[in-house]
C-alpha cells in the first residue's frame, strides 16, 4: 500500500489505490486499414485510483476507451479483470462487467426524462409496465448517497450541461459500475461545475471506485490524479504517478518536445474604427440570451483577441456580426455603415472575411473542388460569372492562385476535393480566400483549431501581416497562448457580457484567466483552477 | 497496369448491375409464377424495344416522358429535395399546354406548339414551386406535400374535363376537350411505318437535358443549387439565399415535369382525355431514371432511353403472346421498382463493382482517406 | 327527417368509421416504424398487398381469418424489404419506400391479373363478419382498430420496449451504448408496420368484397399525412384519421345530391377534399412539427 501523498491541500487523504491492478491491458493495438490508432499500448488500473490518460487531440485516448468499452475490439492485445483475460463484445457486456462510460458527447436522449435515461435497457417494471415512480426513486437514492443532485422528472433538453453530466455518471452508477471511464468529462462544464465534478471524484474514490479520466486540462490533471498515462500518436509513453509531476514535465510527455510559441510581430498602429458594437444583443439556439449588451471596437490595423471559454456567447457574436443570426438589440456598424441585420451577403458586400469557427459546416463545401470552394462568396461577382455563366478560367485561375500564395498541399491540384485536404491544408484554403477578397473587417473564429504546428505558425503569420496591410481582424480563440501572442488588445467575455479589457503585452497568463472565469473571484486558485488554465496551447492532429 | 477510377467505374457499372439484378428477379418470377419461359418473354422484349425501326421509335416515344421526369427529380435531389409530385406537376403541364393548344387561335407554324409547351412548362413549374414555398415557408415535408399535389392536380384535371366540366368539348358526350388545333400539336418527323409516328418530343428532351447539364454545370444558378443541396450553411455563408434557391429549384423540377406531360400529350394525342390523367405515372417513372442516371443529366438521357425500351419491349411481349395478356406491363413495373430499390441499396452493387474492378486490373486508393 | 338522419348522421358516422378505420391501422403502423427511426413511405404499397391477399388467401382458404393473416403476411413481407435495404444496406429511407410502393403495386397487379385472370376476384368469399344493431352495422375490424389506439398507446408509451423503440428512434447512438440492439429494434418497428399496413389493406378490399387495382387510392398517403398531422402520438393520430375519414365519407355523400350547384357536388373535388385538408394542415398547424430526431437517418456502428 503506497502512502498517502501530500501535495495540495483541500484533499485530505488519498487512497492512491491497491497495487494489485483490477484492470490490465496489455500490447493492445488497433488498426484502420494502415493507420494504427493505438500501438502496443500497456495500461492498468488499481482499486480505488483516479488514472488520468492524457495526450493531445488524435493521440488516441478515446479510441483505446472504446475498446475497453465494447465499442471497438482490439487488433491485438488482451484485457484483463481481476487477473482473468476477457474479451468486450459490446457496451452491454462491458456494463455487466462494471464498466461505465462517460462520454464526451454525452448519450443522453434530450426528450426522455433524466430517469427514462438513466434506466433504458435496464427499466424497473411492474407486471410488464414501465414503473417509472420506481425508476425516479431509485435514481433519487443514487443522487443523494452519491452528491449528485438533478431532477429524475426533468426532461434532459431542459436541464444544464452539469445537470446533464450528472446523469451520465448516475446511468453508470445504477448499472453497478466499479470502474467509471470519464472521457474529457470538463470540456464543457463552468469553473464551478468542474469543482463540483472533481468533489463526486473525489468522493466516489473514497467509495472505492476505480476511475479514469480522459483529459488534456494539465490542471485538473495535477488537482485529482493518483497516477498519470500519457499517449502520443497511438503509443503508450509513459506511467507516472502524480507526486513530482508538473503541467511542464506532462506536457513534454505529451508532445515529445518543449512547448513555446511566440509570433514575431511589430507594435501595431491602429487607426479608424472599423466595426463598432454598441448595445448587441443576441439569443442562442435556446432563445436564451448569448450576447448581453456588448459593445467594443476593432480598428483598422490592430487584432483584437475576444478572449473567453467557450460557450460564453463567441459564437452567437461573430454569427450576428456575419448576419447569420438575428440581432435582438443594439447596432453593429462596419467602417461607418450600419449593417444591423443585413443578410451574410451584404455583411459581405460591405467588407466582411469570416473564416468560420467550424469549416467543415461554414467554411467550404466538401464535395466541391477546390475551384469551386474558391468562388463561394463569387457567384454573383462579375470578375467570375458573366452573363450568369461561371468563368472556368477566371475561377481556375483564382483557385491556382490561392493554393500558391498559401502553400495548399492537394493531392489532386485544383480539382481535387476540398473533403481530401488535411485540416491544416483545408483551413489555409479558407484563410487564403477570405484575406484574399481584401476584407476590412477579418474575422477569424478559432483559425487554429484542428491544425497541425506548421500550419498554426503559418496561420498566425499571416493574420499579423493582414494587420500590418491595414485590415481590421477579430481574433476569437479559445486558446490561452493563441490569445496573448497575437493580440493587440484583449476583450474577455463571459456569459455573454464583456468583463474585461487588456492590452496585448501587458497582461499575465493567471490575470487573463481570472478574468475568464468571471474575475474579482478569490476562487479556487489555491488548488488548481480546473479546465481555465488550460494545458498545452497547441493540440496537434495527425493529418 | 491498367488503372480504373473506382468512382468511375462506379458510375456505369452499379446502375448497369442494378438493372441486370432487376431482370433477373423477373425472371425468376416470369417462371415460377406464369410458368412461361423467361428467355423468351425476354427476347421478345428486346425485339419490342430496338428489335426494328417501328420498336426504336416506339422506344424513343416511351423515353421522352420519363427523361424529363427523372430531369426534374434529378434538379430537385441537387437542390437537396425529393420531388415525388412529377404526376401532378405533369398534369398541371398539360392542362396548361393543352388549353393553349385548344383555345388559342391563328398561331402560325411552330409557334404554336412551342407556345404550348412554355405554359405548360410554366404551369407544372408554379405547382413545383407551390411545394418549395410550402417547405421554405413553412417547413412542410416536401415528400408529402408533392404527394398530395399529385392527387389534388389530378382530380382537377378529372374535374376540368368530365363531362359538362369547364374544359370539356361542347356536345361532346365524351370526356375530352375539343381537339388540339393542327400547329398545336408537336410535328412528326420520322415514321417507321405508317402508325408509328415519332414526333420532335425526342428532340426537345435531348436538347433540354443539354440546357439542363449546361445550367447545372457551368451557371452560376446552377453552382448555387449544388451548394445549397450539399452543404446549406456554407451557402448561407457564401452570401446565397437558400430560400430563394430552394423555390427556384422546385420551379423548375415542376417545369421539367410540365413539360413532359405536355409532350406526351400534344405529341401522342389529338386532346385532352380524362381517362389519360391517372395514368400518367411517369412521376414515379422519373425517380427511377433519376437514381439509375445518377443525378445527372446526361445520365437521365441514357437511363429515360433504358427504362422506355423496357417500356415498349412490355408492348413487344404482348404482341408476341410470350406472356398472358396485360402481364408484360406489370412485370415491367415491377423491374422498375426493382431498379430504384437496387440502386438505392447500392452497397451490395458498389462492392460488386469494386470487385469487377481489381479483376480487371486494380484500382487506386483515393488519395487522402484516413481511418478515423 | 328520419331520411336525413340516416344519411347524415347515421349514413355519414358509418362511412367515417368505414373510411377512418384502415387509415388508423395505416399510420399506427407508420408510427412503430417511424418512432423506431426509420421512415415508411411505402404504407401503400403495403396496404394494397394486404389488399389483394387478403382477398386471395380468404378465396384458397374459405376463411377469413386466413386471409387477414395472409393480408399481414403479405404486408409484412414488404416490409421486410424496406427494413433489409434501409436498415442493413442504409439505403435512403423515401427511395427505398418509393421502390416498395412501385414493387407492390406491379407485383400485385400482375398477381392479379395471373391468379384471378381477366375476371377479377370471384364474387363470393369468406369476409369478416359484420356486428352491430339493426342499420347500424360496421365490420368487426373497425372495433379493433380503435383497440389497436389503445394498445399502440399502452407499448410506446408504458412498456419497456416501447421505451426502448423511441430511445432507438431519438438517439441511436446513445441506446447501442446502454447495450440495446439498434438494428434489431428497428426491424421489429418495421415489420409491425407492415402487418399493420397489411391488415388496412385487407379491410378496404374485404369492406367490398373484392379486390381492384388501384383500390387503395392513396389512402396509404393520407394514413401517413394523419401520422405527421397527429405528431406521431396514438390518439391525435386516431382524431387525425377520423377526420380525414369524416371528409372522405362526406365527398360521398356529397356527390350528386340535388341542391347544391353541380360543380360543388360533382365527385373529382369532393374526393380530392382529404388531400387539401392534409395540405392545409401540413402547411398551417403542423408546420415545423418534430418527429422522432433521428428518423431519416441510418445508423451506422462504428
Amino acid at each position: 500500500m503506497e502512502s498517502a501523498p501530500v501535495s495540495h491541500e483541500g484533499h485530505g487523504a488519498r487512497a492512491g489505490g491497491d497495487a494489485s491492478p483490477i484492470l490490465e491491458l496489455t500490447g493492445i493495438s488497433k488498426r484502420f486499414g494502415d493507420f494504427y490508432a493505438n500501438k502496443d499500448v500497456n495500461f492498468d488500473l488499481r482499486a480505488g485510483e483516479v488514472h488520468c490518460l492524457c495526450g493531445e487531440n488524435g493521440a488516441g485516448k478515446s479510441t483505446l476507451m472504446n475498446m475497453l468499452y465494447g465499442l471497438l475490439a482490439p487488433t491485438e492485445g488482451q484485457i484483463s479483470m481481476d487477473g482473468r483475460p476477457v474479451e468486450i463484445h459490446g457496451p452491454r457486456h462491458a456494463i455487466d462487467l462494471g464498466i461505465g462510460m462517460v462520454h464526451q458527447h454525452f448519450m443522453l436522449i434530450p426528450v426522455f426524462t433524466v430517469a427514462e435515461n438513466i434506466v433504458l435497457a435496464d427499466e424497473p417494471t411492474v407486471g410488464g409496465k414501465l414503473d417509472i415512480k420506481a425508476a425516479e426513486a431509485r435514481v433519487r437514492e443514487l443522487s443523494d448517497k452519491y452528491g449528485l443532485s438533478v431532477d429524475p422528472a426533468a426532461r434532459v433538453q431542459d436541464i444544464t450541461v452539469g445537470q446533464q453530466q450528472r446523469a451520465e455518471i448516475l446511468k453508470a452508477l445504477y448499472r453497478k459500475a466499479r470502474i467509471l471511464i470519464l472521457d474529457e468529462p470538463t470540456a464543457v462544464l463552468t469553473p464551478q461545475e468542474i469543482d463540483e465534478l472533481m468533489q463526486v471524484i473525489r468522493q466516489l474514490r473514497s467509495e472505492g471506485m476505480s476511475i479514469i479520466m480522459i483529459t488534456h486540462k494539465l490542471k485538473e490533471v495535477l488537482s485529482i490524479a493518483d497516477r498519470i498515462s500519457v499517449l502520443r500518436r497511438g503509443e503508450m509513453v509513459g506511467t507516472v504517478p502524480v507526486e513530482g509531476q508538473t503541467d511542464a514535465t506532462i506536457a513534454q510527455m505529451m508532445v515529445g518536445r518543449p512547448v513555446l510559441l511566440k509570433v514575431e510581430k511589430s507594435e501595431a498602429i491602429p487607426e479608424r474604427p472599423v466595426l463598432q458594437m454598441r448595445g448587441l444583443c443576441v439569443k442562442d439556439d435556446r432563445l436564451l440570451d448569448a450576447v448581453r449588451n456588448v459593445s467594443f471596437e476593432v480598428h483598422a490595423g490592430e487584432i483584437v483577441a475576444l478572449a473567453g471559454i467557450d460557450g460564453n456567447g463567441q459564437e452567437e457574436l461573430v454569427d450576428a456580426i456575419a448576419g447569420l443570426r438575428k440581432i435582438e438589440g443594439g447596432q453593429i456598424v462596419l467602417d461607418g455603415e450600419d449593417i444591423t441585420g443585413l443578410s451574410p451577403h451584404e455583411v459581405s458586400e460591405a467588407g466582411l472575411g469570416h473564416i468560420p469557427q467550424d469549416r467543415h459546416r461554414r467554411g467550404m463545401i466538401l464535395d466541391f473542388d477546390l475551384r469551386e470552394n474558391a468562388i463561394l462568396h463569387d457567384w454573383d461577382k462579375p470578375d467570375i460569372v458573366h452573363h450568369g455563366i461561371i468563368d472556368q478560367n477566371a475561377t481556375a485561375e483564382r483557385a491556382q492562385m490561392l493554393i500558391d500564395m498559401y502553400d495548399v498541399r492537394s493531392g489532386g491540384g485544383i480539382k481535387g476535393s476540398a473533403g481530401s485536404l488535411s485540416g491544416g491544408n483545408q483551413q489555409k484554403l479558407v484563410i487564403a480566400r477570405e484575406i484574399q477578397r481584401d476584407p476590412k473587417l477579418l474575422i477569424a473564429a478559432q483559425p487554429t483549431r484542428g491544425v497541425d504546428i506548421g500550419a498554426i505558425e503559418f496561420i498566425h503569420k499571416r493574420l499579423v501581416e493582414e494587420r500590418d496591410a491595414g485590415t481590421a481582424v477579430l481574433l476569437v480563440s479559445l486558446e490561452m497562448q493563441e490569445v496573448l501572442s497575437l493580440a493587440d488588445r484583449i476583450v474577455v467575455i463571459f456569459e455573454g457580457e464583456i468583463v474585461a479589457e487588456f492590452e496585448g503585452g501587458k497582461v499575465g497568463e493567471q490575470e487573463l484567466g481570472l478574468a475568464m472565469i468571471g474575475s474579482g473571484n478569490q476562487h479556487p486558485a489555491a488548488h488548481g483552477i480546473g479546465g481555465v488554465l488550460a494545458g498545452p496551447a497547441i493540440e496537434e492532429t495527425p493529418g | 497496369m491498367r488503372h480504373f477510377d473506382r468512382d468511375s467505374a462506379e458510375a456505369i457499372l452499379v446502375p448497369l448491375l442494378a438493372v441486370l439484378g432487376a431482370m433477373l428477379v423477373g425472371m425468376i418470377l416470369i417462371f415460377t409464377i406464369t410458368g412461361y419461359d423467361p428467355f423468351a418473354a425476354y427476347t421478345s422484349l428486346i425485339r419490342g424495344a430496338v428489335g426494328s425501326p417501328t420498336s426504336i421509335g416506339a422506344t424513343l416515344l416511351r423515353s421522352t416522358p420519363i427523361i424529363f421526369t427523372g430531369l426534374s427529380v434529378m434538379i430537385a435531389f441537387r437542390a437537396g429535395l425529393f420531388n415525388i409530385g412529377g404526376t401532378g406537376q405533369a398534369v398541371m403541364g398539360l392542362l396548361c399546354g393543352g388549353t393553349v393548344g385548344v383555345y388559342f387561335h391563328g398561331l402560325p407554324g411552330a409557334s404554336h406548339w412551342i407556345l404550348a409547351l412554355v405554359a405548360a412548362a410554366i404551369g407544372g413549374g408554379l405547382w413545383g414551386a407551390l411545394a418549395g414555398f410550402l417547405k421554405v415557408a413553412r417547413g412542410a415535408n416536401e415528400v408529402v406535400v408533392t404527394i398530395m399535389l399529385n392527387y389534388v392536380a389530378i382530380r382537377f384535371g378529372e374535374y376540368l374535363l368530365r363531362l359538362k366540366g369547364p374544359l370539356q368539348e361542347q356536345g361532346s358526350s365524351v370526356p375530352a376537350s375539343a381537339s388540339f388545333a393542327d400547329n398545336a400539336r408537336l410535328p412528326v418527323f420520322w415514321r417507321p411505318d405508317p402508325f408509328t409516328e415519332v414526333n420532335v418530343g425526342i428532340i426537345v428532351a435531348l436538347l433540354v437535358a443539354g440546357l439542363m447539364w449546361f445550367i447545372v454545370n457551368r451557371t452560376s444558378l446552377g453552382f448555387q443549387i449544388r451548394a445549397v443541396g450539399l452543404q446549406p450553411d456554407a451557402a448561407e455563408y457564401g452570401g446565397m439565399s437558400v430560400t430563394k434557391v430552394t423555390v427556384i429549384g422546385m420551379f423548375m423540377a415542376g417545369a421539367l415535369s410540365g413539360l413532359g406531360g405536355a409532350v406526351a400529350t400534344l405529341g401522342e394525342l389529338e386532346r385532352m382525355q380524362k381517362s389519360e390523367l391517372g395514368v400518367i405515372q411517369i412521376g414515379f417513372a422519373g425517380i427511377a431514371v433519376a437514381l439509375l442516371g445518377r443525378n445527372t443529366a446526361v445520365g437521365c438521357v441514357f437511363a429515360g432511353l433504358l427504362l422506355g425500351a423496357l417500356d415498349s419491349g412490355a408492348v413487344g411481349i404482348q404482341k408476341d403472346n410470350a406472356l398472358p395478356a396485360g402481364v408484360a406491363t406489370k412485370l415491367i413495373g415491377v423491374i422498375q421498382g426493382l431498379i430504384v430499390l437496387f440502386v438505392g441499396a447500392d452497397l451490395v452493387f458498389r462492392r460488386l463493382s469494386n470487385r469487377i474492378v481489381d479483376l480487371f486490373g486494380g484500382a487506386e486508393q483515393p488519395a487522402g482517406k484516413t481511418a478515423t | 327527417m328520419s331520411q336525413f338522419i340516416d344519411v347524415w348522421i347515421t349514413g355519414l358516422g358509418l362511412a367515417t368509421l368505414t373510411f377512418a378505420t384502415p387509415l388508423i391501422l395505416a399510420a399506427l403502423g407508420g408510427l412503430f416504424s417511424e418512432r423506431a427511426g426509420i421512415v415508411n413511405i411505402a404504407l401503400e404499397g403495403m396496404m394494397t398487398a394486404g389488399a389483394f391477399f387478403g382477398v386471395y388467401v380468404s378465396v384458397q382458404s374459405g376463411s377469413w381469418v386466413v386471409g387477414i393473416i395472409g393480408a399481414i403476411v403479405a404486408g409484412m413481407f414488404f416490409a421486410a424489404i424496406h427494413a433489409v435495404a434501409t436498415i442493413t444496406f442504409q439505403a435512403d429511407q423515401v427511395v427505398s419506400g418509393t421502390a416498395i410502393i412501385l414493387i407492390a403495386a406491379g407485383l400485385v397487379n400482375f398477381l392479379n391479373l395471373t391468379l384471378f385472370g381477366t375476371d377479377g376476384s370471384p364474387a363470393d368469399f369468406s369476409t369478416p363478419p359484420r356486428i352491430g344493431i339493426g342499420d347500424v352495422q360496421f365490420s368487426v375490424l373497425v372495433p379493433v382498430g380503435f383497440l389497436a389506439v389503445w394498445a399502440t398507446w399502452f407499448i410506446i408509451f408504458r412498456t419497456p420496449f416501447g421505451l426502448r423503440l423511441r430511445s432507438v428512434g431519438e438517439h441511436p447512438r446513445a441506446a447501442d451504448t446502454v447495450g440495446i440492439n439498434v438494428y434489431k429494434m428497428r426491424y421489429i418497428g418495421v415489420l409491425i408496420s407492415g402487418a399493420m399496413a397489411g391488415l388496412a389493406g385487407a379491410f378496404i378490399s374485404f369492406n367490398v368484397s373484392s379486390y381492384t387495382e388501384n383500390m387503395v387510392a392513396g389512402n396509404g398517403f393520407i394514413a401517413l399525412a394523419a401520422l405527421i398531422f397527429g405528431k406521431w402520438r396514438p390518439v391525435p393520430v386516431m382524431f387525425a384519421c377520423l377526420l380525414f375519414g369524416f371528409s372522405q365519407g362526406l365527398a360521398s355523400r356529397l356527390s350528386g345530391v340535388a341542391w347544391l350547384p353541380d360543380s360543388l357536388s360533382s365527385p373529382e373535388l369532393l374526393t380530392s377534399l382529404p388531400y387539401v385538408i392534409t395540405l392545409v394542415a401540413l402547411a398551417g398547424f403542423v408546420g415545423k412539427s418534430v418527429g422522432p430526431a433521428a428518423a431519416g437517418k441510418p445508423y451506422v456502428k462504428h
